[in-house]
């Protein structure tokens, strides 16, 4: 047997658990379906993650390393949390227990992936995701004023990761008392492009209900939907969102 | 008191005013830019601060007269907070989110949390059994409320408990206004032509029943009309405490304790309560938020402990 097959399946034998939404789509788009032992429940849900249907294919922990450690994983991803005493009694169970930093830049999310990727012992299932954001930041659009709007008037920091995959797509962030427009603001003062989260539209909410009031409703001709799900992490699937995001705007 | 009543005339007109145009600041752009933020945002807070807070007083005041007793409220009985169970249960469980539907749903939850406090405490209970029976269903609809909110399918509604245990009237549409409003105006209009009956009622059942009053009759009209239109402004605005109570005890002032005539007072300061409470919120600083609850009990706090120490004087004395 050649010797990048025997690696090949050395790394197809590594059992891997992700206890985090975000770094089971890390897990779910660079890893192999045979290493994946368990993924959070928020990937099983189709409101939280476009990749619902893969996650459901592979079994669900509550977050906890309890919930997964059962499942002998050797690698445990997840996202934030203090480091120290988790790893150390991931340690115990014979498990390595990676705590991936939040990400700033669509930059960061990449390099993320190059991690996570060469962890997986497959750095190259990370390299499409890298050419796709070379390919965006080369094409970079005109900035024009533009605010993502969540239910109830959630919006962004112009600092935060959002706000960035924002600038990717063509619209600047403006910054908002609290990271929320008021209903007088977006009378006032509408930005030139509303983006508009799509994320549990369909559940009642009073955040819902303030996304149908008239004032919101008026704004349509300005106004992108996008896909909410991505947003939540800000990672990988965001590289096709901003894409969409930049056809979208070309259309009108 | 009559003397200084057409000195408190322009008091109404002031408020309505000051709750349209303030803060200035939004209002000094373009004209239909103003006229837009007057009739899209200010009017259906001003209409339903005015017809939500004429709902608590009116409804206060009924109660008040049922269980001839001063303590007796939307908020005490545990009507409001049964109402807003009832929205929230079905608003988020049984699909019924439209703003009439969620009018409904409040309706029978209020008409439930007040069956059963007649259920607990009788039909004329005193004053203690009434706060606490009253203090109990609000207790346990306001955790029941929290917990339908936490288990609610939107990750988001459980961080709105407090607007519908504390109340708000920011980002109401004209539709909701309306929703909240037309129904809670019926509802209102045939409780108050039943204020004659309720002074009749004050005399005692076996006296308002040979004067043609059939009190239990009387007792499930003011159940029912209060159910739906508190119910109907909840499921719009949430909760808001202590207007029901201090209305009602300034309007019965005013008509020398007739319980029935002070029904339409009770509407009217309820009403001015409700609009000044909400100019108060406006005094947050930016980005922040008073919740509407919050001023009202600052408010009514006082005036509830001066009612019960006047019922513990005359208790004692």
């Amino acid at each position: 047997m050649p010797a990048s097959a025997l690696a090949q399946a050395a790394d197809a034998a590594l059992r891997v658990a992700s206890l985090n939404l975000c770094t089971d789509e890390l897990l779910l788009l660079l890893g192999q379906p045979q290493q994946i032992v368990s993924v959070s429940h928020l990937s099983h849900s189709p409101y939280e993650t476009a990749l619902w249907r893969v996650a459901r294919g592979h079994r669900v922990n509550d977050g906890k390393l309890e919930s997964a450690i059962a499942l002998r994983p050797q690698l445990i991803l997840t996202m934030g949390g203090a480091g120290g005493a988790r790893q150390t009694l991931a340690r115990r169970f014979g498990a390595r227990l990676i705590e991936l930093p939040y990400p700033n830049t669509p930059a960061e999310v990449v390099a993320q992936a190059l991690q996570v990727a060469a962890l997986l012992g497959r750095p190259s299932a990370a390299l499409p995701y890298r050419r796709q954001l070379a390919q965006l930041e080369a094409t970079r659009p005109q900035l024009e004023e533009g605010a993502f709007l969540g239910g109830g008037g959630l919006s962004l920091s112009p600092q935060a990761l959002g706000a960035s995959w924002l600038a990717l797509a063509g619209f600047r962030q403006p910054a908002l008392p609290n990271g929320r427009f008021s209903l007088e603001t977006l009378a006032a003062k509408p930005p030139k492009w509303l983006i508009r989260s799509d994320y549990r539209a369909q559940q009642t909410s009073r955040g819902t209900a303030w996304l149908k009031h008239p004032l919101v409703t008026r704004l349509a001709p300005r106004t992108l939907t996008t896909d909410g799900r991505a947003w939540t992490c800000g990672g990988l699937p965001m590289l096709a969102e901003v894409a969409r995001l930049r056809a979208r705007r070309s259309a009108r | 008191m009559k003397r200084f009543v057409p000195l408190l005339l322009p008091l109404p007109v002031a408020l309505c005013a000051a709750a349209l145009l303030l803060p200035l600041a939004p209002l000094e752009g373009p004209p239909d830019l103003a006229r837009l933020i007057l009739l899209e945002l200010r009017l259906p807070r001003l209409l339903l601060g005015l017809g939500y807070g004429a709902v608590l007083g009116l409804t206060g005041a009924a109660l008040q007269a049922l269980f001839a007793n001063p303590l007796a409220s939307p908020d005490i009985t545990g009507a409001s907070s049964g109402a807003a169970l009832g929205a929230v249960i079905g608003s988020t469980f049984l699909g019924l989110a439209s703003p009439l539907a969620m009018g409904a749903s409040g309706a029978t939850g209020a008409a439930l949390a007040l069956l059963l406090l007649f259920a607990v405490a009788g039909r004329r209970p005193d004053a203690a059994t009434l706060l606490l029976a009253g203090l109990a269903i609000s207790l346990a609809t306001g955790a029941l409320t929290s917990l339908a909110l936490a288990l609610a399918p939107s990750p988001f509604a459980f961080y709105e408990a407090f607007d519908w245990l504390m109340g708000s009237l920011v980002d109401r549409s004209l539709g909701q206004a309306a929703a909240a409003l037309v129904p809670a105006l019926f509802a209102s209009a045939l409780l108050a032509r039943r204020a004659a009956a309720l002074d009749r009622l004050a005399l005692g059942e076996d006296v308002a029943a040979s004067m043609g009053i059939k009190p239990e009759r009387l007792r499930q009209e003011v159940v029912l009309f209060s159910a739906i239109a508190v119910g109907a402004c909840v499921a719009v605005c949430g909760a808001v405490g202590f207007v029901g109570l201090i209305a009602p005890v300034i309007a019965r002032r005013l008509t020398r304790g007739h319980p029935g005539r002070a029904l339409l007072p009770a509407a009217l300061i309820g009403a001015l309560i409700l609009v000044a409470a909400d100019l108060l919120t406006r005094l947050a600083p930016l980005g922040r938020t008073i919740p509407l609850g919050v001023v009202t009990a600052s408010i009514g706090t006082p005036i509830f402990l001066w009612v019960l120490l006047g019922m513990r004087g005359r208790m004692t004395s």
